[in-house]
């Protein structure tokens, strides 16, 4: 007589074939899981090397051709000294953006973007760029004002103030569209419209490429755009 | 008014939004659960299920009757409950912000759904009205198929993973029907997770005890495997979020997403060992009554 296999009693709540069942589920889960962090770090890593990454890969922004040259005007920095643009930012790769400091929305997403930018280039080309901010609404943008806002962001930038016909002159040169001081609502307050590409000037004091800025996903440039392009146009390639 | 959230460039603004789609699902879950209330005769369902498991027990292991957990009162408890988060993940404030200001909001959407909502109303669900609604043919087939962990695990986390993928959180977020889409993806995810432990219907074998802590404490993983995207990543990887206005001065977009990423990782963990605490508790509770002398003399097994 064959001895009948004896089956052993897992209690009520363990039962052998779910309890499988559900590891089997678990495996599969935990295998997703590391199969997601390995793919989504690996091709973020990719990115996330500016300066190692392809140099013939694809650039942000628009390529100008024929590039533009630096508008020959004065600002006045926070301190309220004169700032000859060509003399101060003369071989230095410089990222110039016109804005506001009450603006609601592209000013703080470009500036903070850029700042988070530059931790993420960290060192090497395209790590020490200059980025100027023109204060474009006249009566609101004191030099105080200015000094707090870029000081919650990023105390390297440099804020520039102008009287309107510089700043106009300097927006001229750059051919973009001009500023234009919206009426004031009941409350007093106002918009502002201001241009919305950011230029970029490379070391041989031109520049090639301007990006544009936004709060539409469609129309700003990304993080890792900068992050992959200033590294490359501070070494003089831009296309 | 709204059909459903979406992306904007608008500036954020807290004045109230109201979204027709949240607006109708909401109701509508309240609408079933007055309904279920005034209609009574809920014996109906439950006496033609017993015949339906009596009969179903000897032909088939697989149909032994669940336990039905859970009191009348827990259930509206948890219904109560389980609907204000409903209202609170599908409308103004929570679902606007999290379909094109912040990743954190979205994220919060996310684990509220996932770990709160769903195993609320799936247990505030009385047993009969689940009988109604599926039946015994080929839906409760369906179902038990979906309650089986091997099956709902490896549905919810690849619907979760996929949902959430830079490559198509963006696009689809752009337009209130995709993003209608997006939302209810995630929303059937995280029902299927917790169908194994806790599907109302009594045709369908669920986890228990130990077994059902073990698969929870598992399962634990899948709602975060989004957060592995954020984890990892350099740079702000939803491009909706990254150049939306600004909600917060100073919380920017590399902040919201370690913020959404934590949010993923440390309060989807909190929320379900707070569940896995309880249903511990539960079964420990459970096994003590069942060896006491007393049940043991009041169900005869005691010794002689």
């Amino acid at each position: 007589m064959t001895p009948r296999p004896v089956r052993r009693n897992l209690g009520p709540d363990i039962d052998r074939r779910r309890f499988l069942s559900g590891s089997v589920g678990l495996g599969a889960a935990a295998a997703l899981g590391g199969g997601a962090a390995l793919l989504s770090a690996c091709s973020l890593d990719r990115a996330s090397s500016p300066g190692r990454s392809d140099p013939t890969s694809g650039f942000g922004g628009t390529l100008l051709e024929p590039p533009f040259t630096k508008p020959d005007v004065t600002f006045t920095d926070l301190d309220g000294n004169p700032f000859p643009f060509l003399e101060k930012t003369e071989g230095q790769l410089t990222v110039l953006f016109f804005g506001y400091t009450n603006c609601p929305d592209i000013c703080p997403v470009f500036l903070q973007t850029m700042a988070r930018a530059r931790e993420g280039i960290a060192t090497g080309p395209g790590s020490r760029p200059q980025i100027l901010f023109v204060g474009v609404d006249v009566a609101r943008d004191t030099p105080e004002q200015m000094r707090t806002y870029l000081n919650r962001i990023d105390p390297t930038f440099i804020g520039l103030t102008g009287s309107e016909e510089v700043i106009g002159e300097a927006i001229s040169h750059l051919k973009m569209a001009p500023v234009v001081i919206e009426e004031p609502a009941a409350d007093g307050t106002y918009s502002v419209g201001h241009p919305a590409q950011a230029t970029v000037f490379t070391r041989d004091d031109v520049s090639h490429r301007i990006y544009p800025t936004g709060v539409d996903d469609r129309a700003g440039t990304r993080m890792e755009v900068w992050v992959r392009d200033l590294p490359r146009l501070d070494q003089g390639v831009w296309k | 008014m709204n059909w459903w959230c979406a992306s904007s460039p608008k500036n954020w603004t807290w004045s109230w939004t109201p979204y027709l789609g949240a607006l109708a699902i909401v109701f509508a879950v309240i609408g079933i659960g007055v309904w279920w209330t005034v209609r009574g005769r809920h014996g109906d369902e439950l006496l033609a299920a017993q015949a339906e498991l009596g009969t179903a027990s000897t032909t088939s292991s697989d149909n032994v009757q669940a336990p039905i957990a859970g009191t009348s009162t827990g259930r509206t408890i948890a219904f109560v409950f389980g609907v204000i988060g409903l209202w609170a993940v599908l409308d103004w404030p929570l679902a606007a912000l999290g379909a094109g200001y912040l990743a954190t909001a979205q994220m919060v959407r996310q684990i509220v759904m996932v770990m709160v909502v769903a195993p609320l109303l799936l247990f505030a669900c009385p047993p009969a009205l689940a009988v109604r609604a599926v039946g015994w043919g080929r839906r409760l087939t369906v179902l038990r198929w979906m309650s089986r962990p091997i099956v709902a695990v490896p549905v919810a986390a690849i619907s979760l993973i996929v949902v959430n993928s830079p490559a198509l959180v963006d696009p689809l977020l752009d337009s209130p029907y995709s993003s209608f889409l997006m939302d209810g993806i995630w929303t059937l995810a995280g029902f299927t997770l917790w169908m194994p432990v806790q599907c109302p219907h009594p045709g369908v074998r669920r986890l228990t005890g130990a077994t059902a802590i073990t698969y929870l404490i598992g399962q634990s993983i899948v709602p975060v495997l989004p957060g592995f995207f954020m984890t990892w990543a350099d740079f702000p990887i939803y491009s909706t979020y990254e150049l939306a206005p600004r909600v917060f001065e100073g919380f920017d977009a590399v902040t919201d997403q370690q913020t959404a990423a934590a949010v993923l990782q440390v309060g989807g963990m909190v929320l379900l060992w707070v569940q896995i605490a309880f249903r511990f508790l539960s079964w420990g509770h459970r096994e003590v009554d069942a060896d006491s002398p007393r049940h043991k003399h009041l169900t005869g097994t005691g010794a002689a």
